[in-house]
């Protein structure tokens, strides 16, 4: 039956996202629920929760809230917790499914938060209902979006930091002439803790772009980065995009700012050599017809770098520029259980979670957990760890 | 900045009409803290609605609702063994508008039906805060999926919007538990036992003090292995109700089979044990003869105060214990609690002022406050609680959150040799 999960169990929805891109950022973060989406977002999809504190809350809303419509009742909560926290950069409310079935106006409610509490407030309209990826792009777009029209400019400028929307005007009207060759700032984008392999990987990520641009100075967005980095986003040489979470702000940055960018997740040796190793040790890399099952970037990184018949699969997004025409966007999981069925792989690399739903497939299966799809059951803190 | 706290007097000063407004969910944003995965989701830790329903043997459950409201059974069901009875059926933005989510229902539960293994004998449906606004008749949908398929199907609500109701998720669903018992008979020496979704110690002196008061059969849900176990709960003579969310579905066993209930709260002062087991064997009619068990108890306890008066020691609200019994019976035993991190309640007033006559000047922190994110941790030598843990990871720990119930005598001794056994 189409949509019916008989073995997977849902992986981190959009709202989770949206939380990810701006959990460092020094926001008060309002999730628009009634207290599960919270619990679900900081207890199974924030790997970060446990050991970096950030300001998350939920708004509790409650039936009568939702029926009457009563949002000054939210605005006067996020009043309190503005008090509470004391020292917020911004606000930013989370759609969740209880908004979305009411028909919560979000951008009206953060206006009314921004005059009321003179902070810069975001709507991220999320609805539960799309994977973590969409929620990441369109928190990643909000944010771009924010720092060009004015939204942070007495926040930066308060830092004694150029006005974003002016810095933005600046090198809108007068871009700066770039050398493809003279790279000194690079920009991560799509580099959060879901997006990645291991709890290291923003690190990782870092450590090789900086080898390949030598002397580069190198910042990821959505972990590892404050509020204030954000002016990179403008500035930087080259953006590197390592999920499919940050493309579509990536492809905004070139046309606006002409900013080149590469799609690519830079893997490991360890990883990819204890792949390599052990699918080359019971056949010949010519025998291999391998599905890799993660986020697409990751996906391409094998096949670019491992000499076999590779094929990427996903539940998320799948990017058909940077897609091979083999390589599948799974809508559900018949579709997902059809496609492996038929496509005569003799390896497959991906979440030990997909496990449950390929009990009667024969083949070699190599762990490659992802945080969005298992979170910390299979959870990897170093990318070295990844294969157990 | 510091985070809200008070003192045990200064609440007890207030009353239980003037609860601080800090305690109370709907008066300000929930911070995520440790306790409020714990106290404000109805699904994220432990035994949430889910895994709760599935303690209904022989059955298996069809989640409907947006893919967020399942994410956290990934991990939980994965961890906690019951991945293969959890099915999903995701709602997409059209279904919000449709309501065609609902209709799909029935063949959902036929294709559970064809792959599940062991086949289920029961499907629960679990609805969450979207149907909940959009007035979804789920009894009726089961009504009608049961008449297509040859299996039970039982209505179940993941409300959290419903949080400060009179059926919060919680206790709905363990008035779902119970709602599929019938009464063909009485067996006046059978009892069942309501409150928790996993087991009682097996060693708790309830379960031998009922034993020897002439009761033979002690049901508890969690022990039931299948669904004709679980219906011989519908002979028991009485309810003993071992928390307090069950008084609902008790109190609806009582009204609709004429079952009686009486409660029994979890308690660590063994003189408070002593007499509640006194006043419960007169309700009942019955003795029961605990004096060796409280005399071993008090000895215990008066070893453990000798050694360890002076230790201080933060509780929390994730431990299995009420956070203001446990910290009145340590402060009697002459240790320190000098905070406590816990919700509040009217129900915790009268333990709140027994506290406040020992230690008025313990703090009151509440893990859902926005001033929580201030929170810095304290000095103290022990704590006791997952979350006290999380406040204090340099203390050391005592959990006492096990799923296996302690209770009595037994649970006393128990946590008093944990608590030996990490400070020695």
């Amino acid at each position: 039956m189409k949509g019916l999960y008989r073995y997977l169990s849902p992986f981190s929805p959009d709202q989770s996202g949206a939380v990810a891109v701006l959990y460092e950022l020094g926001g008060i973060i309002v999730i628009l629920d009634a207290g599960g989406c919270a619990g679900n977002i900081c207890g199974f999809d924030e790997p970060r929760w446990g050991h970096k504190q950030s300001a998350v809350y939920s708004a509790g809303i409650r039936d009568l809230d939702a029926i009457l419509g009563r949002d000054e009742r939210t605005i006067d909560k996020v009043g309190g917790a503005v008090e509470a926290v004391g020292n917020a950069n911004f606000i930013a409310l989370i759609g969740t499914p209880v908004p979305a079935v009411v028909g919560t106006d979000l951008k009206a409610l953060a206006r009314m938060c921004e005059k009321k509490f003179g902070l810069p407030t975001l709507a991220i309209e999320t609805y539960g209902m799309e994977y973590y990826d969409k929620g990441a792009e369109l928190t990643y777009m909000t944010l771009i979006k924010a720092l060009e029209d004015g939204t942070f400019d007495s926040v930066f400028e308060a830092e004694g930091l150029p006005k974003p929307s002016e810095f933005c005007k600046k090198l809108r009207d007068e871009p700066p002439e770039r050398d493809w060759f003279e790279v000194h700032t690079v920009g991560v984008l799509g580099a959060t803790p879901l997006d990645l392999l291991g709890l290291d990987g923003a690190e990782r990520q870092r450590a090789r772009i900086a080898e390949v641009y030598t002397g580069a100075s190198v910042k990821t967005f959505g972990m590892d980065g404050g509020l204030f980095d954000l002016l990179t986003l403008f500035t930087a040489d080259r953006h590197v995009v390592i999920s499919p979470s940050g493309l579509k702000a990536a492809r905004y940055l070139e046309k606006h700012y002409g900013i080149p960018f590469e799609a690519e997740y830079r893997i490991g040796n360890e990883v990819l050599g204890g792949i390599f190793r052990a699918i080359t040790d019971i056949m010949l890399p010519s025998e291999a017809n391998v599905l890799v099952l993660h986020q697409q970037m990751v996906g391409n990184q094998f096949r670019e770098i491992l000499p076999f018949q590779t094929t990427v699969g996903t539940f998320f997004e799948l990017d058909p520029e940077l897609a091979e025409p083999q390589d599948r966007k799974f809508t559900g999981e018949d579709e997902f259980l059809d496609f492996v069925k038929n496509g005569h792989f003799n390896v497959i690399l991906g979440d030990p979670m997909y496990q449950m739903a390929l009990k009667w497939w024969k083949g070699l299966f190599l762990p490659l957990p992802q945080y969005s799809v298992s979170g910390e059951a299979h959870e990897a803190r170093e990318e070295a760890a990844l294969l157990g | 900045m510091k985070p809200f706290s008070i003192s045990v007097k200064e609440l007890v000063a207030l009353g239980a009409d003037h609860i601080p407004e800090e305690f109370i969910p709907a008066c300000h944003l929930i911070y995520s803290s440790p306790a409020t995965l714990f106290y404000n989701s109805p699904g994220a830790v432990g035994f949430g609605v889910k895994r709760a329903a599935l303690v209904l043997p022989e059955s298996a459950m069809l989640l409907v609702a947006p893919n967020a409201c399942g994410r956290n059974s990934t991990v939980m069901s994965t961890e906690e063994g019951y991945a293969d009875r959890m099915f999903y059926l995701p709602m997409t933005e059209t279904d919000l508008v449709t309501g065609r989510h609902l209709n799909r229902i029935p063949e959902a539960i036929r294709e559970i039906m064809e792959v599940a293994d062991p086949k289920p004998k029961a499907i629960v449906i679990c609805i969450t805060c979207v149907d909940a606004l959009l007035g979804t008749d789920l009894p009726r949908i089961c009504r009608k999926a049961e008449e297509e398929n040859d299996v039970l199907v039982v209505p179940s609500y993941m409300y959290a919007i419903e949080r400060e109701g009179k059926k919060p998720p919680m206790v709905a669903i363990r008035e779902t538990l119970y709602s599929l018992l019938e009464r063909p008979s009485v067996d006046p020496r059978a009892v069942n036992l309501l409150g928790f979704f996993s087991e009682l110690d097996p060693d708790s002196d309830l379960l031998s003090l009922l034993k020897g008061a002439g009761i033979r059969t002690v049901n508890q849900i969690s022990a039931m292995k299948t669904l004709d176990d679980y219906y011989e709960m519908g002979k028991a003579n009485f309810n003993i109700v071992l928390h307090p969310e069950s008084v609902y579905a008790a109190g609806t066993l009582q009204k609709r089979l004429g079952m009686p209930f009486l409660e029994l709260h979890r308690l660590y002062d063994p003189d408070r044990i002593h007499n509640q087991y006194r006043l419960f064997g007169s309700a009942v009619g019955v003795t029961l003869d605990d004096e060796a068990m409280y005399e071993r108890c008090i000895a215990k306890r008066d070893a453990f105060a000798e050694r360890y008066a002076g230790t201080s020691v933060a509780i929390g609200e994730m431990c299995n214990a009420n956070p203001y019994e446990l910290a009145t019976f340590l402060c009697r035993m002459g240790l320190r609690v000098p905070s406590i991190f816990s919700n509040l309640t009217e129900y915790d007033f009268p333990f709140l002022k027994q506290l406040a006559e020992v230690s008025p000047e313990t703090r009151v922190y509440t893990g859902i406050s926005p001033s929580m994110v201030h929170y810095e941790e304290e000095d103290v030598d022990l704590t006791i609680g997952k979350d006290a843990a999380v406040y204090c990871p340099h203390a050391k720990h005592v959990l006492w959150n096990s799923e296996k119930q302690p209770f009595g005598y037994t649970a006393v001794e128990g946590l008093l040799s944990e608590c030996e056994e990490v400070l020695s």
